[in-house]
């Protein structure tokens, strides 16, 4: 036998093994899928299921939800109008209050500003008179003096002209002497 | 009692006048020509004052020149009072006056007389460096600042 051929069979048995262990593993890949594909049925039903039995109790939890948030509802509606109600009298109340407190401070105000505003009148009457009166009386002086001055000018003058014109020589000359005899007296002192 | 000649100056006036006369007597001394002492004692002064002068030289020993030097010095140094009257005064109350003065005061003082009607009578003196207001004006106001304001009240004006 020769080499060749040798080599020919033992290249066949090799691929006899190799093709029959291929075959073993086709097989076995596909006893692999078909139980994959068993267990992905079973999964998809049991998912289901389980998908179905949450709907229903969610169902369940909602309508008892729906129920409870009815009651919720309705008690939370009584309380917040009972709450209403009491704050609404107490508002009332308070309101009463405030008003009843704004119409005396008001009234207190009202008296305060009417009485502040009649002292204030009451001091620039008194004021505007007393700085009437200084007027008055500073007018008053001033017309004393113009009066004093005018007087005092007409006089002069009337007793320039009387003595000027009436006066006896006798009388000038020993008004002048009673002068020399005056200023004598003042030197001496 | 002979009059010297003192006694006719009694004013400002009086004295410039005297001094013009004194300072023609005492210039013509110095004239050459004869006769110009006379003639200027005749001519450039008053008869009255001439006479005076003649005599008082006559009295001083004849010596004109030492008394016109004198004389004019003397009526230049004399003293002047200045009294302000309210009008024209009359030559008696100058004479008048000027003899109080002397009385009063002594010689050697001669009247300066200025007139302001506005202070009414009396007489406003300044002399020596001292002054007093004897008018009737002032004595007018200062009885009015007595006695005008109680004078007033009687018209309600007080």
């Amino acid at each position: 036998m020769s080499i060749e051929l040798i080599g020919i069979i033992i290249l066949s048995v090799v691929l006899g093994v190799v093709l029959a262990a291929y075959e073993r593993l086709i097989r076995k890949l596909d006893k692999y899928q078909r139980e994959q594909e068993i267990i992905d049925a079973q999964s998809k039903q049991r998912a289901a299921k389980i998908v179905e039995a949450a709907k229903e109790k969610a169902l369940a939890i909602l309508e008892n939800t729906k129920i409870d948030a009815k009651e919720s509802q309705e008690d939370i509606d009584k309380k917040l109008e009972q709450i209403t109600n009491k704050q609404m009298d107490y508002y009332k109340e308070l309101l009463q209050s405030i008003s009843e407190n704004i119409k005396d401070d008001a009234k207190k105000v009202l008296e305060q500003q009417a009485t502040g505003a009649q002292n204030t009148v009451i001091q620039k009457i008194e004021d505007d008179y007393s700085e009437a009166k200084k007027q008055v009386e500073a007018y008053k002086q001033e017309q004393m003096k113009q009066i004093d001055a005018r007087s005092g000018e007409i006089i002069k003058e009337f007793t320039r002209l009387a003595l000027g014109k009436a006066m006896p020589e006798e009388l000038k000359q020993a008004l002048v002497m009673e002068a020399l005899e005056e200023a004598k007296k003042t030197y001496a002192a | 009692m002979q009059p010297k000649l003192e006694d006719i100056i009694a004013t400002v006036e009086d004295q410039h006048q005297l001094l013009e006369e004194l300072a023609a007597l005492e210039e013509s001394l110095y004239k050459t020509n004869e006769g110009k002492w006379e003639e200027t004692l005749n001519s450039k002064v008053r008869p009255e004052v001439a006479e005076i002068i003649v005599r008082e030289i006559v009295n001083a020993g004849n010596d004109k020149k030492k008394y016109l030097r004198e004389m004019i010095d003397a009526v230049k140094q004399m003293k002047t009072m200045k009294i302000t009257l309210a009008f024209a005064p009359t030559t008696n109350l100058v004479n008048n006056i000027t003899k109080w003065i002397k009385l009063a005061l002594g010689a050697g003082i001669i009247l300066k007389i200025d007139i302001d009607k506005n202070i009414l009578g009396g007489a406003r003196i300044a002399f020596d460096g001292k002054y007093y207001d004897g008018s009737l004006k002032q004595k007018w106001e200062n009885t009015w600042q007595e006695k005008g304001k109680e004078f007033l009240k009687q018209f309600n004006y007080g």
